[in-house]
């Protein structure tokens, strides 16, 4: 079931071009958005969230369309990049009134707000004091809990991990997993690749307001067919090995780096890496190390938007 | 020695920021990591002579804090600390030449430096429209522009989009090939890991470790990736004599002669090894595990 | 020669001193402060108003040395001088707040010097338009008197009157706006601040005063003591019914309250980084 989905949604302000032809389908479970500065990223949010109109094209948000739409924002929780904390209250106070603007009873609200505190992993004792002495991760675990008080069915979080401590950034991992597993799906907006590696397989690379890949990392790595893959391996004899390599139809090119490091080129991973085991028992090479520096978001990033 | 402190306290009313924090640090590149609220940021700013400590004394490169040490330093800042209406030279050049440069070197020095951390012709125009990654450029040209013994870096990759990541944390390696020492502030660990030889870890006041990564990240043990019959191949393995963990399709190898056992099992079930190496624990791993089993969390 | 990749150079040579790095400060800033089209108006304003129509009215009569005749400059331009330290002065802190470029100064530069190079620019600012006028006038009115030089010597004590009031003024404005400066992050609440403080000085004194009958409740406003320093400076009749030096330790504990504000704030409150 598509979660969010995109046809043609183009926005415009002014000369500047925020999102052209962006066309996108967002599956369930947990989905990284990734791509530079600029690329569209917060447009698009901005547009699935309900705050500003498309000037082109269609968009669904769980069936729905965002625009004008205050049953739907019921569903769906944000946390946005920018600072929306007031500083002169505490997080108690602050999340008691988001919940209240929700239409929940005063009660009803103070119950919430305590459980979003506890699942975010916010000390009670912090919870009195002033959000004006927050450090920049307790401010982002207030804006997450923020976003979960009304128990929406999406979770849209952008660049909620910046200035978390690791302990932090554990605590939050494992809630947006654990909120998966539940059947509350996430989009997570984020710069730092490896974290949203740690979190999903499934991703949308953003550039200049398109789409450029989206899907499985290792399907959208298959399918980069032009650039082959590299795999760097450790043998004690490699000017032995890669001279074997290189009689392979699926080798493009071997380098040797030094007499016991070498660097494959191949169009086809697959048969590689299948005859691979074969050759290293039956000539008894001795391999210690083999990797693609290619196989994650990193390179993937990297390939896709180079200018 | 790049710094050292001795017997370090600071007290915010009752609240014990330091708690006579006592350290050595050797020259080189290093990470100073810390929970949020742990003394880290405390530390740094009485390092960079911000403020006074309570009690206990500190040195860097040798000296009491000082005129003489300050020249010798480099601070890039994590927060915007850029005035809008200067331009990149002006501003560079301006704090180069208050660090200590005549005019003429700080001018030949200023572009050197953009030339360096890849600012270009934008380093014409004023701040106040720069994109992220170019204002990080500029604070780290900033730092260096004097040719500091030592920089200090609080979140250099703050905000920036993750091809800036890479260029920054190049230049910081790069940087301390040069001879000159590195103190890399930073919650992204692999980041540290990326460039610091030595960490430190702050935790209540207090160093709770400090050596070197190598050390500290513990003993290899080999993972293995692969695609294809798991079940099949996990079981050739221990049927050799390995002992087998972790889920999914990534295992860590134990036992004699695990390589070779590792590529006999693969071609014994038709399996694809898609990744080997020998790891320890990263950085991250580590960091959790010493600072929640401190707290019993 | 080979290749020259493109990398980074180290520099080898020596520092230069704190005194020519508070120089750098101070001319830097006076240069971007002189780009303001205020400033450079409000400082023709002073020359014009306060300079060319006095030396108009020489042209017309031939000058007679009084101290009335120079005086009268300082009493004349009093709301250009608050003009220009409110202008000048309420963003040279405050910006450096506001902007967080705070941090780099304290670490290339000890906080005195910093604190000393931003008074050194709104001091060299306010002495173009509260010193440099008054000198001028005397050299001038000196060039176009037919007295002998035995008798212009005589007067050669206006010249002090001049110097000495002019840097007290200047001294005494420069404290109040850098204090008023360093304790907002907001150029413009500065600004307002510092104009006020005189201006607000000078109604609530003039209102009491005449209210309740007591020439000594003049000294609440500020302009009203340098008035009355100046005027003995000038050898000419005090305009209030006290004893000018209690005037002058108004002034001195104005500037000594500034002084504090300003280290308090900038020597003892933390940087938060």
């Amino acid at each position: 079931m598509s979660i969010i989905s995109a046809d043609g949604l183009s926005r415009w302000y002014g000369e500047v071009i925020g999102l052209n032809q962006f066309t996108v389908d967002i599956g369930e479970g947990i989905t990284g958005i990734v791509g530079p500065n600029g690329a569209g990223k917060t447009t698009f949010i901005r547009i699935i969230t309900g705050m500003i109109r498309q000037s082109k094209g269609s968009v669904e948000v769980l069936g729905e369309k965002p625009w004008n739409n205050p049953s739907l924002n019921a569903k769906v929780g944000y946390c946005p990049e920018h600072e929306m904390l007031y500083p002169w209250m505490n997080a108690k106070e602050f999340l008691i009134a988001m919940a209240k603007m929700h239409g929940y009873s005063r009660s009803e609200s103070e119950k919430r707000a305590y459980e979003s505190l506890e699942t975010v992993g916010f000390s009670r004792k912090d919870a009195e004091r002033k959000i004006g002495g927050y450090s920049k991760g307790m401010r982002q675990k207030v804006k997450i809990a923020q976003s979960i008080l009304h128990e929406p069915e999406l979770l849209i979080l952008d660049e909620s991990l910046a200035g978390t401590d690791p302990i932090g950034r554990k605590t939050i991992i494992e809630l947006i997993r654990k909120m998966a597993k539940n059947g509350i799906h996430s989009l997570v907006s984020s710069h730092v690749l490896y974290e949203v590696e740690k979190l999903t397989e499934q991703v949308v690379l953003v550039n200049d307001g398109r789409t450029v890949a989206a899907g499985d990392i290792h399907e959208i790595r298959k399918l980069i067919d032009k650039h082959p893959h590299t795999v760097n391996i450790t043998v004690n004899n490699a000017r032995k090995l890669g001279m074997e390599l290189m009689k392979k139809e699926s080798i493009v090119s071997v380098s040797i780096i030094d007499e016991n490091h070498l660097s494959v080129k191949t169009h086809e991973p697959e048969v590689f890496y299948k005859t691979l085991p074969e050759i290293i028992v039956k000539k008894k090479y001795e391999v210690s190390e083999i990797f693609s520096p290619d196989d994650n978001l990193q390179a993937i990033f990297r390939y896709l938007v180079k200018k | 020695m790049l710094f050292s402190t001795y017997r370090l306290s600071k007290y915010y009313g009752s609240l014990k920021a330091l708690n006579e924090l006592t350290v050595e640090v050797e020259r080189g590149t290093v990470g100073l990591l810390g929970p949020n609220g742990a003394g880290k940021s405390t530390l740094l700013r009485i390092l960079l002579g911000l403020i006074e400590p309570s009690e206990g004394s500190y040195e860097i490169l040798g000296n009491k804090n000082g005129r003489v040490t300050m020249d010798m330093i480099g601070y890039m800042p994590e927060h915007d600390c850029l005035p809008p209406g200067l331009t990149a030279v002006g501003f560079v050049s301006y704090f180069g030449q208050l660090s200590g440069l005549p005019y003429d070197v700080a001018m030949e020095r200023t572009h050197r430096t953009f030339d360096y951390v890849g600012l270009g012709e934008e380093r014409y125009r004023e701040m106040g429209s720069y994109s992220t990654g170019m204002k990080q450029r500029v604070k780290l040209a900033q730092a260096i522009v004097h040719d500091p013994k030592v920089v200090f870096l609080d979140e250099p990759t703050n905000g920036m989009d993750p091809e800036g990541r890479e260029e920054m944390l190049s230049l910081l390696k790069d940087l301390a090939s040069m001879d000159k020492s590195i103190v890399l502030s930073s919650h992204l660990l692999p980041d540290v890991e990326f460039v610091c030889k030595n960490v430190v870890i702050v935790n209540n006041g207090e160093v709770v470790t400090y050596g070197k990564v190598e050390e500290l990240l513990g003993a290899q043990t080999l993972r293995v990736k692969m695609y294809g019959n798991e079940r099949d191949f996990v079981k050739a393995l221990k049927e050799k004599g390995c002992k087998v963990s972790g889920t999914g399709s990534e295992f860590m190898v134990e036992g004699d002669d695990a390589v070779s056992k590792v590529w006999n099992a693969a071609r014994d079930t038709k399996v694809q090894v898609r990744y080997m190496g020998f790891h320890s624990r990263s950085l991250e791993e580590m960091f959790i595990d010493i600072v929640e089993g401190k707290n019993g969390n | 020669m080979g290749i020259d990749f493109q990398k980074y150079r180290s520099w080898d040579g020596t520092h230069s001193s704190m005194i020519k790095r508070v120089a750098v400060l101070v001319k830097k800033e006076a240069f971007l402060a002189l780009k303001s089209k205020w400033v450079i108006a409000l400082i023709v304003l002073t020359y014009f108003l306060g300079v060319v129509t006095r030396m108009m009215s020489i042209v017309f009569m031939p000058v007679k040395f009084e101290s009335s005749f120079f005086q009268g400059f300082f009493d004349d331009s009093q709301l250009w001088f608050i003009l220009m330290a409110a202008v000048v002065g309420s963003g040279l802190i405050a910006n450096d707040l506001r902007n967080k470029s705070i941090v780099l100064y304290f670490s290339c530069l000890p906080k005195s010097a910093y604190a000393a190079g931003k008074f050194g620019v709104v001091a060299g600012l306010l002495s173009i338009v509260v010193l440099m006028p008054g000198v001028l006038l005397f050299f001038m009115a000196l060039l176009s008197s037919s007295e002998s030089l035995a008798n212009i010597l005589d007067h050669i004590w206006i010249l002090g009157a001049i110097v000495a009031t002019g840097l007290f003024i200047t001294a005494l404005m420069s404290s109040v706006s850098l204090a008023i400066s360093s304790i907002t992050s907001d150029k413009r609440y500065a600004g307002a601040g510092i104009f006020m403080i005189f201006l607000l000085s000078d109604i609530v004194a003039g209102v009491m005063k005449d209210i309740l009958k007591n020439d000594r409740l003049a000294m609440i406003s500020i302009w009203n003591n340098i008035r009355m320093v100046g005027n003995q400076l000038f050898r000419m009749k005090l305009p209030y019914d006290f004893p000018w030096y209690e005037s002058l330790l108004v002034l001195a504990a104005v500037i000594i309250c500034s002084a504090g504000i300003i280290y308090w704030k900038i020597f003892k409150k933390e940087v938060r980084v």
